[in-house]
């Protein structure tokens, strides 16, 4: 597990914050420790963030790679080092939207890529579990995959940034480049459909059960 | 309020608390404080959708393959190598070019020096195109001139062109559109 997996769901400490502003500023001048001190804080969220919307590990490991060489190569251009989670998530959030669009590509051609072959065949696989491991986690991502369907485009990426990559109201309109306005009505739009899916709220129950 | 019959907060206003709790209004909150089934309702939305979060993330694999990135130093010193390598490159076109243009300007506009000859050096420069003109008319000797013929040059052209008429000597023999020739016919 990397730092970032050991962080409070809720809330980063102003020291945290602060311990952040100061490695974006020593990376931007060119400490490459300090990149990569960010790397180690980061990936796990990134990795996750690619992978809810991939559901394909080998895709979501190209995905960071890409997104994190794309942040060193222009960190030094980030005027407010503040935002840097934002900025990453926003990098982030592009190149999935690149991935879709070559599959969607691909796909006219009728060419079934490496990363769908393993969504398939292990959704959220680790090496270590089991089968009965295995079959929960692919109903659990197959309940997910059924709500997201029922959400726009829009709905769904303000949803997964907001509860599933835990991401402020203002950090998501800065990653989508949206009113804070717009951001909370679509948030709006898609909890009442996720209020409305029994499936997805029996499956949380059983978890919790 | 926008709350259902029993005072108890509305679906929408459950929904904007968790949302942002800032946007909702005063009496709301208020509301929120004092009704534990309101609170109830709320706060089991937010468990689900918490819980929702944390279960997404415990069921993601976990990244093998580390973030490798460009070598910064090498970059650096390529950067800087190709930095210099590219500045001198232009530099010298720089250079050159500036020494074509100079050169040009220099030596094209200024007016050509005046060359003073002596009397001498004029009379020998005569004496040598008078020869190199009597060279061009009869490049060989006298003597060779004699054997070979060509000091009669003047006789033989004369005595040619009786013999063979030159071609101008045609036309003015040409009649109504058809020579001597093919009046015959």
């Amino acid at each position: 597990m990397t730092q970032q997996d050991q962080r409070p769901h809720k809330g980063r400490t102003r020291d945290t914050l602060s311990h952040m502003k100061s490695l974006v500023e020593r990376a931007g001048g060119g400490e490459g420790e300090a990149f990569d001190q960010l790397v180690d804080m980061f990936q796990g969220d990134i990795f996750r963030m690619v992978y809810y919307r991939t559901r394909s590990q080998m895709d979501a490991e190209d995905i960071t790679q890409d997104v994190f060489v794309q942040a060193y190569k222009n960190i030094s251009r980030l005027n407010s080092p503040e935002q840097f989670r934002s900025w990453l998530f926003s990098i982030a959030v592009n190149r999935v939207r690149d991935f879709h669009r070559k599959n969607k590509f691909r796909g006219l051609f009728g060419l079934y890529t490496e990363g769908e072959e393993e969504r398939e065949s292990s959704a959220g696989r680790n090496d270590d579990d089991d089968a009965l491991d295995t079959m929960t986690k692919k109903d659990f991502w197959k309940q997910v995959e059924g709500l997201l369907d029922k959400l726009s485009k829009m709905e769904r990426e303000v949803f997964m940034l907001r509860f599933m990559d835990d991401l402020g109201i203002k950090e998501i309109a800065g990653v989508l480049k949206k009113q804070e306005s717009t951001v909370k009505t679509h948030l709006y739009r898609a909890l009442e459909k996720f209020r409305r899916e029994p499936s997805m709220r029996q499956l949380l129950r059983e978890e919790r059960g | 309020m926008n709350s259902d019959k029993n005072n108890h907060l509305g679906e929408e206003l459950i929904l904007r608390f968790l949302i942002d709790e800032d946007d909702v209004p005063e009496a709301a909150r208020q509301h929120l404080a004092i009704c534990p089934l309101c609170r109830g309702e709320k706060e089991k939305l937010e468990q689900d959708l918490l819980r929702f979060g944390r279960i997404a993330k415990q069921y993601s694999p976990v990244p093998k393959r580390r973030i490798s990135l460009p070598e910064r130093s090498r970059r650096n010193t390529v950067g800087w190598f190709w930095n210099w390598q590219a500045a001198s490159g232009m530099g010298a076109i720089a250079a050159i070019i500036l020494v074509v243009i100079s050169w040009n300007t220099l030596f094209r506009a200024q007016p050509e020096f005046p060359v003073i000859a002596t009397n001498q050096e004029l009379i020998a420069a005569e004496e040598f195109m008078t020869e190199v003109d009597l060279l061009v008319n009869n490049a060989l000797p006298a003597v060779y001139l004699d054997i070979s013929g060509e000091s009669y040059l003047e006789v033989d052209e004369e005595f040619i062109d009786y013999i063979v008429p030159a071609a101008y000597e045609d036309v003015s023999r040409y009649e109504g559109g058809k020579t001597e020739g093919e009046k015959l016919c």
